[in-house]
């Protein structure tokens, strides 16, 4: 490096309020590492402030990702145009999608955001000395690709002699591509990873060197969209990547009126693509974009990494970024992170198969919330889907985060191809029995991403594939374009076509669920060796309390994990005849009290003492109540939280 | 709708805005707009065109939950997407 320079890092709406942004804080660490100066700003801050904290909950609501409000509402401004209401979009593509969110106040949260848009951008545009960068970066994760060019298109009609430069997922290969080639605003768009990139880019843009040849960048010569092929040599050593500078974000948060309502979380990333997918795509995801081969950073430094965060930041709360879960990581890291007094509330995502002791440690380590892949409870349809786990799996993960106090987040999914319809008639049958534990967000259709399997080779599941119908409202180009620029896309088929009739029942029943979970219990508490009672008050079956002897309170305990049949008669032999046993097991079956997948059963009751169903979040957060995993394992270690706890689990 | 003067235009999204906004307040103008939102909007001196029409009559059905359609509660779930 031999000249230093002055780089700006963009965040722009919609992002989510309360995460530092991850990429901008390694690149700024890299850039200040090599001697140039990087400023962060969170517009996507400011703008919680412009609306308020509220409309900004409506406008990024998960439950409706899907439909790109926060890309719509920047739309017009980014091309240039005046707002106008965008009826086409709200009727036919938000309504459509999702009718059960159109309505007066929520509609008119987005006409007001919409009309505002403009005076938004104004408002950035002025709040920077933009003559003071050489170059501007934008960040195009979530939904921030309209407001980033709004901008885009505002700082280069002020100041051209400033070099922009966009990057993200959204920006990744031909989505990239189509941008770049459609936005003169954009002068560079890095169209992979940005780590070794970006900092050589900015060596070479201040040192006056082209920038072509660059590996993963398109750039503009002559007003020419010049693209390169994308780097296989992706960072393949974490270790190697600086610790994110998360500095301006949490200035700005603490600034923030609006913004700061919410309590600042943490990122940080231990781990780049998906080890499961590596072998076993899961054929709608396309989270790891061009790049899906696994790399880790050692546990060492991990373990550094966040220890150093989470006390710069004085941060307890963690939110992980990676997108499955290094099992290495039980050797070392987590041990370390569950004896370390750091007191994290921490956040992952991570695959169904984790066995009792694998979750008992990561409560430890503090992990509070996790995201599973769950998809759905039919083993028929998590084969078609690649997930690697059975319904008895899924129904075991949700109890054994229920018993460890960690909050689940899932999406059941649905409208898969190839799937057998008769297999939601199989679905409809089983959700009942878990209303007690932690029912999904949301029951969808599952929907293609750029770069997974059903995208590549669509013409090998028999689907078709159209882009999300929101794109045509964001972008005003033709459909070869669209298809080019959308990240997610819908898929059909003849035989989807009846999806929404054959599915009506685990519709309905999923609906119940959601509705009802919080009304569902489903404990037992041990009397003596041979008498435990059971307590049921899931929601639509009479609330009843039953006292099981004999075989039928021996299978049930031992039952509390997947436990093979074999296993169970083997326990029992010379106590109980295994007929005794089978007439035991069938009838609690029959009562909804287990459930078995071939030759493996499971109790579906949560032990005591622990929560009586799966606790909501803030219950988690309160943490009033010791889970059951974390109460047994602390009295067995003596470190007796509770005498009364104790006695109940001895 | 007082010191809005309408026309033949298209609704601006302030024109929109402001009937939503007494919708949401006024149950019997609610209550009109869901049933005859030509004839509502027409009352008011405006002609609306076809897919005015059928956003009002399509809201309109919501229009009975005015307090919660007021949307200060929609719980703060990111993660989702981190």
């Amino acid at each position: 490096m031999t000249t230093a320079g002055r780089v700006l890092l963009l965040s722009m709406p919609l992002s989510v309020p309360h995460y530092p942004n991850l990429a901008l804080g390694l690149l700024k660490a890299a850039l200040t590492r090599d001697g140039h100066h990087c400023d962060v700003r969170y517009f996507s801050l400011d703008y919680v402030d412009y609306i308020g904290a509220d409309d900004h909950a409506c406008l990024t609501n998960v439950a409706y990702y899907m439909a790109h409000v926060g890309e719509w509402l920047f739309a017009e401004v980014a091309h240039g145009r005046p707002p106008t209401p965008g009826l086409d979009f709200l009727l036919n593509s938000f309504r459509r999608d999702h009718p059960g969110f159109f309505e007066p106040g929520r509609i008119r949260t987005f006409l007001t955001a919409r009309e505002g848009a403009p005076a938004f951008i104004e408002r950035c545009s002025a709040a920077v000395d933009w003559a003071s960068y050489d170059i501007v970066g934008f960040s195009t994760s979530f939904q921030q690709t309209m407001a980033s060019l709004a901008l885009a298109r505002r700082v280069k009609q002020k100041f051209p002699q400033v070099l922009t430069v966009f990057g993200g997922i959204n920006c990744q290969d031909e989505m990239g591509r189509e941008l770049h080639r459609r936005y003169e605003c954009i002068d560079v768009l890095s169209l992979g990873e940005s780590d070794r990139t970006f900092p050589e880019l900015v060596d070479r843009h201040l040192t006056g060197q082209s920038l072509l040849g660059i590996p993963g960048l398109a750039v503009r010569e002559g007003g020419v969209s010049i693209q390169s092929e994308i780097s296989n040599d992706a960072i393949t050593d974490l270790d190697a990547l600086p610790y994110p500078d998360y500095d301006d974000f949490f200035l700005q948060h603490a600034q923030s009126p609006e913004g700061s309502l919410h309590a600042p979380t943490v990122t940080f990333e231990t781990a780049r693509g998906c080890w499961w997918g590596e072998k076993h795509h899961c054929p709608f995801c396309g989270l790891n974009g061009v790049t899906i081969a696994f790399r880790a950073k050692s546990q060492a430094r991990a373990y550094d990494e966040l220890e150093h965060i989470v006390t710069r930041y004085n941060c307890r709360d963690v939110a992980n970024a990676d997108k499955i879960l290094d099992m290495r990581y039980f050797e070392e890291f987590l041990p370390r992170l569950a004896e370390s007094g750091l007191d994290l509330t921490m956040y992952y995502e991570a695959k169904v198969n984790l066995n009792p002791d694998q979750m008992t440690l990561l409560a430890r380590a503090g992990l509070k919330k996790v995201q599973f892949g769950i998809e759905n409870f039919d083993t028929e349809l998590l084969r078609l889907v690649a997930k690697g786990s059975t319904m008895l799996q899924n129904v075991e993960v949700l109890k054994l985060s229920a018993e460890n106090g960690i909050y689940v987040e899932w999406l059941a999914i649905s409208g898969v191809p190839r799937e057998n319809p008769e297999l939601y008639q199989r679905l409809a049958a089983v959700l009942p029995k878990l209303r007690h534990l932690q029912a999904p967000a949301a029951f969808l259709r599952v929907r293609a991403d750029r770069f997974s399997p059903y995208s590549r080779w669509p013409e090998r599941y028999g689907v078709r594939l159209t882009p999300l119908s929101a794109y045509s409202y964001i972008f005003p180009f033709d459909d070869a374009s669209l298809r080019k620029l959308a990240l997610h896309f819908v898929i059909s088929s003849d035989a989807l076509d009846r999806h929404d009739e054959y599915a009506a029942d685990a519709k309905r029943e999923y609906a119940a669920w959601c509705a009802h979970q919080g009304e569902s219990e489903l404990y037992y508490d041990d009397i003596d060796d041979d008498t435990l009672i059971v307590h049921d008050t899931r929601w639509g079956r009479c609330q009843s309390t039953a006292e099981l002897t004999g075989a039928a309170a021996a299978v049930f305990r031992l039952c509390w994990q997947i436990t093979r049949w074999h296993d169970v008669v083997t326990a029992f032999a010379g106590r109980y005849t295994e007929a005794d046993l089978a007439a035991a097991a069938t009838d609690l079956a029959a009562r909804d009290l287990m459930m078995r997948e071939g030759s493996r059963w499971i109790t579906l009751a949560l032990r005591q003492p622990g929560y009586r169903a799966a606790p909501s979040w803030e219950q988690v957060r309160r943490g009033e109540i010791v889970p059951h995993a974390l109460a047994v394992r602390s009295c067995r270690e003596g470190e007796t939280p509770n005498s009364q706890v104790c006695r109940a689990v001895s | 709708m007082s010191g809005t003067t309408l026309t033949q235009g298209r609704l601006t999204v302030s024109q929109i805005e402001t009937i939503l906004g007494k919708a949401v307040k006024d149950p019997a103008f609610a209550a009109k707009l869901q049933h005859d939102p030509a004839g509502t909007l027409k009352a008011l001196g405006y002609t609306p065109h076809a897919d005015e029409v059928e956003f009002f009559k399509s809201l309109g059905q919501n229009f009975g939950a005015a307090a919660t359609a007021l949307n200060k509660k929609d719980p703060q779930h990111y993660s989702a997407e981190a």
